[in-house]
């Protein structure tokens, strides 16, 4: 401590600069006049004494210089006098200067912007207390074609109440209410919930109070708590709210509390919360395995994810071997088994890849572009190894020079990284463009920015940055002994660690080009998927039915057939039809189904298509063909023998023979009663449900709306001619069939299938510009290497022409250089290439990472954009004058 | 003077000081005389770079300074050892273990004078 104290005394003492200065001069002074009295004692002259004695002593610049570097104070000095001199200097070098700036702005805006988002969506912790606690739970019936189900009611309890890791749990179910009083309703994402959701998650209300547990197995109280949105929307920001009543559905609740604006639940922006309970029955064994929640549990304090798993699958096991002989058998075989994980985890498994592979790539161009920022101040301080030779030799330490050069590198990055700061939120801007931002499977992007910390990580990096990119030069220049040994001749090319950065450059962008041409043939390759409806001209419309008006299904019915026949007659709306479940909607259902007669082998998976119901003409509105038997028409209702139409998939699963039409089959794991059997009468072709890359593998099954009718369903219209003119007729025109039913989730079919390759499209348009970026960065490290080194050879080059050298020699030469730095780097590429894709395969589709063709063109690219960015070097070296450079030297 | 001589004796200037400073308070024109007349010249080393040494003492605070008057009335800067400083001789003596000819002549000449 005391210590420590001195040392700063001793820094606050020496920072009274002159003071110190003349100090020092006196103690000097003093110090010569005393060894001069000695010498003269000793019989000198007085002049030889004193001479002797300032020999003695050594170079009195030198010491004092050490003397003030001791002090470590010096370093505000200097730093002021270093800033000073760097401006200067960028004053003098103003392309140079001009060049590191912006290549440095242009990485850490696209770094920072890039890392703004990564850590906003994938690295943030999610707004609640001890939010790494949360664990999302699903059951799994992967050999039945469900990897990820939902869980039932019984779950909820048996994990509760057995698995000790779990503090507790709770159930979800992302629902939608048009809330409202009745007639003046809009569709309200919401939550139907335990009450255990909130302490699950540790919330606390805004106003009021959360659910409570009280009442189990008891009649639903007709309670809700309200979103931060809807309070404000609805409620004018009521603060007296609590007790108020909101309708729902048509339905008063009482309003018990208001949740904070902090409050934000996955992707769902779910406003209103509404308790479920479950009776016995609910809770029964009967209701395992039916699905139909979502879980999250938290974990008690100290226990793990992996634990909590192993709980469970002992817990299944357990279980499933109690479960009766037939039972037992339908669920092993598909592969029934319970998954547990992190929440962040899990909601942000799907954008992982995508998102890590574009941080990667803006990483790779940070390290180009620091290359390219170290290249330049190599070249200067080679240029400058005079001025640095002549500043040592005249006392100034070594470290005072790294100091300097290193200052003098920290300012044009810092201006660089202001810059770069600044434009990233144009950045951001930029990647909202592509379309990012509107994902909906992407958690947590409407909340994107760049955070202080995105700020700090990026300042940081910027620093080590500049001071490595400074460091470097006198390093390599000491290595070479070029400082202290000035003068070697001029001959020669580049220097060989400039030659290695821009290799190195060439290299990195070579694996940018590749990655981003796989992306770009991956894409190319998914787009030319079939989707086995055709979606252009297709419109879509959700329609909630309130159920308090339309409480019976004949009232469903009237609805839809009155929906149909008006929507039809509007000018320029070709078909209409309406489903359930629309395909690339982000919503679907999937259910068992047994054929007649059929008897799975043993080992067998029950077979779970994806289901809905639809109107007669939906088919024709989606454009999907029909491959036998007929479709639905407005006979097919409640009343008529039960009638289904499944795809060629599910026909070729269940009638291997071709004769499915005219079979009987029912939608459950076991053959049924009579009166539940569906008679297939058609057959249409299959499509992709939820994405162009997925496999079509257990196929559809099509029951008749009228039959089957629903409150949620979507409206299909194929529109022909001009949409601007029949969209808001259309609209219209729905919303005349009943005012009081609202209409939303408005899309275009072609709409809903190109945001399935958003989350691919994307990194692949980032990507591509980054590799454009490098490769721009490393046509100009080519450029400057090449510069250099045409300058350096200016001697050679004019020699080689006075003896008789062609122009095509002195192209040569140059080529020579070329190759080995360009074509070093693009070895050194392609095998950096092989590594990287590999990771990236995960992200292609059916793109091999070893696609020899994106790999020819990436390697024709790059070695042609490095050709290119030697062009003017090279006639710069061909205009050489060999009598005037002769002359010169 | 070569870089790698002058770095052996950067650490065992500092340790030089110390243990010349330990008989007592001197300035820096004495530290230069006692330590060429004990090294025999041994130590050609610039007298100059007797005071970053010094400086670099007073930084860690093993050593203080004081302007103080010599008897034919000239100010000079005074260097003494602080306690601390006393404290980090015997450590540094202790932990010494390469000892040349040279340096065990100085530590043996103040051993005696103490």
């Amino acid at each position: 401590m005391a210590r420590i104290l001195a040392g700063l005394r001793e820094r606050l003492r020496a920072l009274r600069g002159q003071r110190f200065e003349a100090e020092f001069d006196e103690e000097v002074q003093f110090h010569l006049d005393q060894a001069a009295a000695r010498n003269e004692r000793r019989g000198m002259t007085p002049e030889d004494a004193r001479r002797a004695a300032r020999q003695a002593f050594g170079n009195q610049a030198v010491t004092s210089e050490r003397v003030r570097e001791e002090t470590g104070v010096r370093l505000f000095q200097d730093l002021a006098h270093d800033v000073r001199h760097g401006f200067r200097g960028m004053r003098r070098r103003p392309v140079a200067s001009a060049v590191i700036v912006l290549t440095v702005a242009v990485c850490i805006a696209a770094n920072s912007a890039m890392f703004g988002v990564v850590y906003s969506i994938l690295l943030r912790p999610l707004p609640f207390p001890d939010s790494d606690r949360l664990v999302q739970v699903f059951n799994a019936y992967p050999e039945s074609g469900r990897p990820r189900a939902s869980n039932s009611v019984p779950d909820r309890f048996d994990r509760r109440d057995f698995i000790e890791s779990f503090e507790d749990v709770a159930l979800y179910t992302e629902i939608s209410y048009t809330v409202g009083a009745p007639g003046e309703g809009h569709h309200t994402f919401a939550l139907d919930i335990t009450p255990s959701f909130f302490s699950v998650l540790r919330a606390t209300p805004a106003l009021g109070r959360l659910l409570s547990e009280e009442i189990d197995d008891g009649a639903v109280p007709d309670v809700v708590v309200i979103g931060h949105k809807l309070w404000l929307a609805d409620f004018a920001a009521d603060p007296d709210v609590v007790g108020k009543t909101a309708f729902l559905d048509e339905r008063p609740m009482t309003i018990v509390g208001v949740l904070p604006e902090s409050f934000r639940f996955s992707t769902w922006d779910a406003q209103v919360f509404r308790p479920r309970f479950f009776s016995a029955e609910e809770r029964s064994d009967a209701a395992r395995h039916t699905g139909g929640f979502r879980m999250l549990a938290r974990l008690v304090d100290g226990a793990t994810v992996e634990e909590a798993q192993a709980e469970i699958d002992a817990f299944n096991e357990a279980l499933v071997a109690g479960y009766a002989a037939d039972l037992r058998t339908l669920v092993t075989d598909a592969g029934y088994h319970t998954v547990a994980r992190g929440y962040l985890d899990d909601i942000t498994r799907n954008v992982r890849g995508p998102f890590l592979l574009m941080w990667a790539g803006v990483v790779l161009l940070l390290v180009i572009g620091a290359a390219n920022v170290v290249g330049i101040l190599l070249v200067q301080a080679r240029s400058r190894r005079d001025e640095l030779a002549a500043r040592m030799a005249l006392g100034a330490g070594r470290q005072r020079i790294l100091r300097q050069l290193v200052t003098e590198s920290l300012l044009l990055t810092a201006l660089g990284t202001g810059l770069g700061l600044f434009a990233a939120r144009w950045a951001l801007g930029l990647l909202g463009l592509l379309g990012l931002f509107e994902v909906y499977e992407i958690p947590r992007v409407d909340d994107v920015s760049l955070t202080p910390i995105v700020v700090v990580a990026t300042v940081f990096a910027a620093g080590l940055l500049g001071t490595i990119a400074g460091s470097v030069p006198l390093f390599a220049l000491r290595r070479g002994s070029a400082l202290l040994g000035a003068r070697r001749g001029n001959v020669g090319g580049a220097g060989g660690l400039q030659s290695l950065l821009v290799g190195g450059q060439i290299a990195l962008a070579f694996v940018l080009v590749m990655c981003a041409g796989l992306l770009v043939t991956s894409l190319r390759n998914l787009a030319a998927v079939d989707p086995g409806f055709d979606p252009a001209g297709v419109v879509v419309h959700a329609i909630s039915l309130p159920d308090v008006s339309y409480a019976t299904p004949e009232a469903g019915v009237d609805y839809m057939e009155r929906l149909v026949a008006e929507v039809t007659t509007v000018p320029g709306v070709a078909n209409v039809g309406l489903t359930t479940h629309l395909p690339f909607s982000g919503a679907a259902s999937r259910g068992p189904v047994v054929a007649e007669g059929a008897a799975r082998a043993p080992g067998e998976a029950v077979i779970l298509p994806f289901r809905s119901a639809v109107t007669p003409d939906y088919f024709l509105t989606m454009g999907m063909d029909m491959v036998a038997g007929r479709g639905f028409s407005s006979s097919d209702r409640d009343g008529a023998p039960r009638v289904a139409i499944i795809d060629r998939a599910l026909a070729d699963r269940l009638w291997p023979q071709g004769d499915a039409v005219g079979r009987r089959l029912w939608r459950s794991a076991e053959q049924g009663a009579d009166e539940d059997a569906y008679t297939v009468i058609g057959i249409v072709n299959p499509i992709r449900q939820n994405a162009l890359d997925e496999a079509i593998v257990s196929g559809a099954i099509y029951t008749s709306m009228l039959q089957h009718p629903s409150g949620f369903f979507r409206v299909a219209a194929r529109l022909d001619g001009d949409r601007a003119v029949i969209w808001p007729a259309l609209r219209a025109r729905i919303d005349s069939v009943d005012e009081a039913v609202p209409l939303f989730w408005t899309d275009t079919m072609e709409g809903s299938v190109d945001g399935t390759l958003i989350l691919r499209r994307t990194p692949m348009q980032v990507l591509t510009a980054f590799a454009s970026l490098g490769l721009f960065l490393g046509m100009l490290g080519v450029y400057g290497v090449m510069a250099y080194s045409v300058g350096r050879r200016r001697r050679e080059i004019g020699l080689r022409l006075a003896v008789g050298s062609t122009q095509t020699g002195i192209v040569r030469l140059l080529g020579r250089e070329w190759l080995i730095v360009v074509g070093g780097g693009l070895v050194a590429g392609a095998i950096g290439a092989l590594a990287a894709t590999r990771a990236l395969q995960g992200l292609l589709f059916e793109t091999g990472p070893l696609d020899l063709g994106v790999a020819g063109i990436t390697a024709a690219c790059v070695a042609g954009a490095a050709l290119l960015a030697c062009v003017p070097p090279t006639r710069r070296a061909l205009r050489v004058e060999p009598a005037v450079t002769l002359r010169d030297s | 003077m070569t870089e790698s001589r002058s770095e052996v004796l950067l650490g065992t200037l500092d340790l030089l000081v110390l243990k010349l400073l330990a008989v007592g308070p001197m300035h820096g024109w004495g530290l230069a005389e006692r330590l060429e007349e004990i090294s025999d010249g041994v130590f050609c080393v610039n007298q100059g770079s007797l005071y970053p040494a010094l400086q670099r003492l007073k930084r860690r605070g093993v050593v203080e300074s004081e302007w103080q008057v010599t008897e034919n009335g000239r100010r000079a800067r005074y260097y003494s050892l602080t306690r601390g400083g006393r404290a980090a001789l015997r450590e540094e003596l202790a932990n010494w273990a390469r000892t040349s000819g040279a340096v065990n002549r100085v530590l043996d000449y103040t051993e005696e004078s103490i």
